[in-house]
């Protein structure tokens, strides 16, 4: 039953009211509890928010002064969260593509030891290896990136008192290192020697978003 | 006084209605919003009755409470959520077509893309942390330090003539890390015309000569500079550097 906005009016029998007045409590409780805890719930959480579901607009809304506004737009095809400033400022992108929006996106983070082990949780990695030996690493990913033009950095960490000069691997050309699929990386000494000692290392890839 | 959904019934007299009917506005009101003054804590939206006629309906803010099972958005919708993750609730978002939601926030920290930006920070051969001028919403100028979790930076080495020239620095979190196992990111600057090397290359990295976990907690992280001939010799010792680093960066981060 709708929510009757304009009940009771003075004339209206009693039996008519009532029948109003009970759907509109009724209404508003149910109403209220589709994004908040029922009005009727005894929790203690009664009013506030179980979730909070966002209608894509078609125009984005007005800010007053002291104000701030979270909203929902379509973003080629998908909604996605937008947020507006005080008095009406310049609206700007909050998530993207399953993400928060900040322009760029980790797409791969590990941290790994001298055995090719990941130490911690990684990011979209399915393995680490050591394709040439002591001193070279492949990542492979987990999930294959839309093309290997994705920006990187490596670093790496030697205990041995040996500085560690970290790099994608040098001997080849760059498509065949940093790849859509893994990126191969080199720890050098100071004699552009494959170093011994790494023990530990960081790889961190993204993408603009 | 708890909301009544069910009243009044035809049967009711109408005293009790009256009763019911006062007790479920009365209910609605508080339950709505309270004025921030009265009790910033009950409520999430602007109080019914606020003098300010515009503002009625709007939020205070949104508490969301914790939720078991993901709410699936309907079409062209997103719904906006809490849900437990390792004991905390943290915020997710779900799209139309999205078969699972995806976690924005961790640990107090917002989360891009599953990474977690936990600690940064940008700062000279002084320790001292660079700062940005910026205009203020006044139009005054304001100076905004480029870090973030950043206790301190403090020189391990002797300063030599009050002036710190090695590049060995500790940099403590102003909120531990929730992990050592983070995923790290340090490079430096030197500037030539104050290097008493020429011709080497500097490389920026944890403390190399102590183990990984003397240098990297998730309190601190030891940053070491060294020396890197460009003909195939070896120095030493290769480190610390001695030298004018400008500019030194770090990035602290950790999978959500």
């Amino acid at each position: 039953m709708a929510y009757e906005p304009d009940i009771p009016q003075p004339k209206d029998q009693l039996s008519i009211s009532q029948a109003d007045l009970l759907g509109n409590f009724q209404g508003l409780n149910t109403q209220f509890s589709v994004n908040h805890v029922a009005l009727d719930d005894t929790s203690g959480d009664a009013g506030k928010h179980k979730f909070v579901t966002f209608v894509q607009q078609a125009n984005v809304p007005e800010t007053k002064a002291d104000e701030y506004i979270i909203f929902s737009q379509d973003q080629a095809g998908t909604p996605e969260l937008y947020a507006r400033p005080e008095s009406n400022g310049t609206t700007y992108q909050l998530t993207k593509g399953g993400s928060l929006y900040t322009g760029l996106l980790p797409v791969v983070a590990v941290n790994f030891n001298q055995t090719a082990v990941i130490q911690g949780t990684a990011l979209n990695v399915a393995s680490v290896t050591r394709p040439g030996g002591t001193g070279r690493y492949l990542i492979t990913f987990t999930n294959a990136l839309p093309d290997n033009n994705y920006f990187w950095d490596v670093s790496g960490f030697d205990n041995s008192s040996n500085p560690v000069i970290s790099q994608v691997t040098n001997t080849a050309t760059y498509g065949d290192v940093v790849k859509t699929t893994s990126i191969q990386v080199d720890f050098k000494n100071q004699n552009n020697s494959l170093t011994t000692g790494l023990t530990r290392a960081c790889v961190v890839c993204w993408r603009v978003q | 006084m708890v909301y009544k959904p069910n009243i009044p019934q035809a049967t009711d007299f109408i005293s009790q209605s009256q009763k019911d009917m006062i007790g479920n506005f009365e209910t609605t009101h508080d339950l709505w919003g309270k004025p921030p003054l009265e009790n910033e804590n009950i409520g999430d939206h602007i109080p019914l009755t606020d003098e300010k006629l515009d503002d009625r309906g709007k939020h205070k803010k949104t508490t969301l409470i914790e939720q078991a099972a993901e709410p699936a958005p309907g079409v062209d919708e997103i719904t906006f959520f809490s849900q437990d993750t390792a004991a905390k609730p943290e915020l997710y978002y779900r799209r139309d077509g999205d078969a699972a939601g995806f976690q924005l926030t961790s640990l107090g920290d917002p989360s891009i893309g599953g990474l977690v930006l936990r600690a940064f920070v940008v700062f000279d051969f002084q320790g001292n942390i660079i700062e940005r001028e910026e205009l203020d919403a006044e139009g005054k100028t304001i100076k905004v330090p480029l870090s973030y979790n950043i206790a301190s930076i403090v020189a391990n080495q002797a300063l030599v003539n009050g002036v710190n020239i090695y590049g060995d620095w500790t940099i403590t979190y102003s909120k531990a890390l929730p992990t050592a196992d983070y995923i790290w990111t340090y490079r430096a600057f030197v500037d030539n015309n104050f290097s008493i090397l020429s011709g080497r290359t500097v490389q920026a990295q944890p403390f190399n000569t102590a183990t990984y976990a003397n240098a990297v907690t998730a309190n601190t992280f030891r940053a070491w500079s060294s020396n890197i001939p460009r003909d195939g010799t070896t120095i030493t010792p290769a480190g610390p550097v001695i030298g004018r680093l400008d500019r030194m960066v770090f990035q602290a981060f950790t999978v959500a």
